[in-house]
């Protein structure tokens, strides 16, 4: 039996910002098709840990392996090199990315900001590029919402199109940045809903959330974080109702208002 | 009391629209030229990269911080002598006025990349768009619609600061009226007119600025 490669494998991933320790030394391995949950305190490296797997920041220690292949580096001579252009896009483009600010391009509408990429970058004709937008914009229902500009949408109708977007390019592996903190409590539902969607299709997602009933009910692993370091990882039954760690507890009981 | 004739200036119609005319093109040139190298070197001013960026620095503050009427004076004198090139009076100020403005337009343009959320760059780049096409399908589309104020107000700047083309007889507005008034000897009359003349080229210009910074601010 072969093992199965790793949709996303991190190795002593170390980044730091000027004197700032922000990861101390990660160490990740994400299924195929498996969801994860990352949570943690606001500081603890969550969202750095997403913008380096998403090459967002390029300068970290460590190495980064998407479904078997080195993020933006290459082994010579025993010693890791940096590399760009092609050698970095073949696996970068194997990454999508939601952020909490959605992102959305404002002088471009909802339709154009999907297929903008798929005409720049996959050489798309604007007709092939269209069919594609019009079968993600249905996903996420919002196909009445084509041809508006993204400051007429709602946030929860904004995010969807970020999620089509980043969709629109065929990732193996989505990962979302606390995409529903932006939002009012009552449009958190209607992404939440289509990410589940998402993680029955088999897309292989790392989820940084303050949602834990999402993580709960979607998450097969999660992930406690704090200041750069893992403290704790497991199944989501686990690790949200009967964690090992204090700390994890502690942050747990914080964030739903228990008492300790 | 002094005896107003403006009857004069009736007969000296043609001198103010052949100086309109000149001024109109030098200026509009000058807003191409300027436009055109203070976005390259705007951009260059904001590049990550200190062979690109340091010399653009030098490059702004250089020109914006001598006088114009200075570079116009050196690149119609100086250049001959030092490397071989003359350029008519014209030319010469054109070019000045050209590198002077662009200075100013690479800080606006700089302004206006700075002011593009990041976050619309990190989105366009983890879909695969490289540096060009981030820049000039993303950045530079949202720069453009907050830039149309100040690079209006900047031509309407360019409009007034070519009666400095005089000094080396570019035979514009300022420079064919003084010469009618060595003949006529009715500068009152005259320059009151000339201010009247370049209000009616600049004042819709500057209208149109406030216009446009009215439109957007709807918009955006």
């Amino acid at each position: 039996m072969t093992p199965t490669v790793p949709a996303i494998q991190l190795q002593d991933v170390k980044k730091r910002f000027g004197s700032l320790d922000v990861l101390c030394g990660i160490n990740l391995e994400v299924d195929p098709g498996g969801v994860v949950c990352v949570i943690g305190p606001s500081g603890s490296g969550k969202s750095t840990l997403l913008r380096c797997i998403a090459y967002l920041e390029d300068d970290f220690e460590g190495k980064i392996y998407l479904e078997g292949d080195l993020l933006g580096r290459a082994l010579r001579n025993g010693h890791l090199e940096r590399v760009g252009g092609a050698a970095l896009r073949k696996v970068q483009i194997k990454v999508g990315m939601v952020f909490q600010n959605f992102n959305l391009w404002p002088h471009k509408t909802v339709l154009g900001n999907i297929i903008q990429a798929l005409i720049l970058v996959k050489k798309m004709t604007r007709t092939e590029a269209e069919d594609i937008g019009d079968q993600l914009l249905a996903k996420v229902g919002l196909s009445d919402k084509r041809k508006e500009y993204p400051s007429r949408l709602s946030g929860g109708q904004q995010q969807r199109v970020a999620i089509a977007r980043a969709l629109a390019m065929r990732p193996r592996i989505m990962l979302f940045d606390e995409v529903t903190s932006a939002l009012d409590a009552e449009l958190v539902d209607e992404v939440l809903q289509v990410m589940k969607q998402l993680a029955e299709e088999g897309m292989t997602m790392l989820v940084v959330t303050h949602e834990l009933g999402f993580a709960a009910r979607v998450a097969d692993r999660v992930v406690f974080m704090d200041k750069g370091v893992v403290i704790e990882e497991g199944p989501s039954e686990k690790v949200l109702k009967n964690p090992s760690q204090l700390r994890t507890r502690e942050f747990l009981s914080l964030v739903t208002h228990e008492e300790i | 009391m002094y005896d107003w004739n403006f009857n004069v200036i009736w007969d000296y119609r043609i001198v103010y629209m052949r100086g309109a005319l000149i001024t109109l093109e030098l200026s509009l040139l000058a807003v191409v030229f300027s436009m055109s190298l203070g976005l390259f070197v705007g951009i260059a001013r904001h590049s990550k990269r200190y062979i690109l960026s340091f010399p653009a620095s030098c490059y702004v503050e250089i020109f914006r911080d001598t006088p114009l009427l200075i570079q116009i004076v050196w690149i119609y004198y100086c250049l001959p002598i030092l490397l071989g090139v003359t350029l008519t009076a014209f030319w010469a100020s054109t070019v000045a006025l050209s590198l002077h403005m662009s200075a100013y337009v690479a800080e606006i343009f700089r302004a206006g990349i700075v002011s593009v959320d990041k976050g619309h760059v990190d989105a366009a780049k983890i879909l695969g768009l490289n540096y060009f096409q981030t820049m000039t399908r993303i950045i530079l589309p949202q720069v453009f619609r907050r830039m149309l104020p100040p690079l209006v107000n900047n031509f309407a700047d360019i409009l007034k600061l070519s009666a400095l083309a005089s000094v080396i007889g570019v035979y514009e507005l300022l420079h064919s009226v003084d010469n009618v008034i060595m003949n006529n000897f009715r500068p009152l009359e005259m320059y009151s007119v000339l201010a009247l003349v370049y209000f009616v080229l600049i004042f819709p210009v500057a209208f149109g600025a406030r216009r446009a910074e009215l439109y957007f601010a709807r918009r955006i």
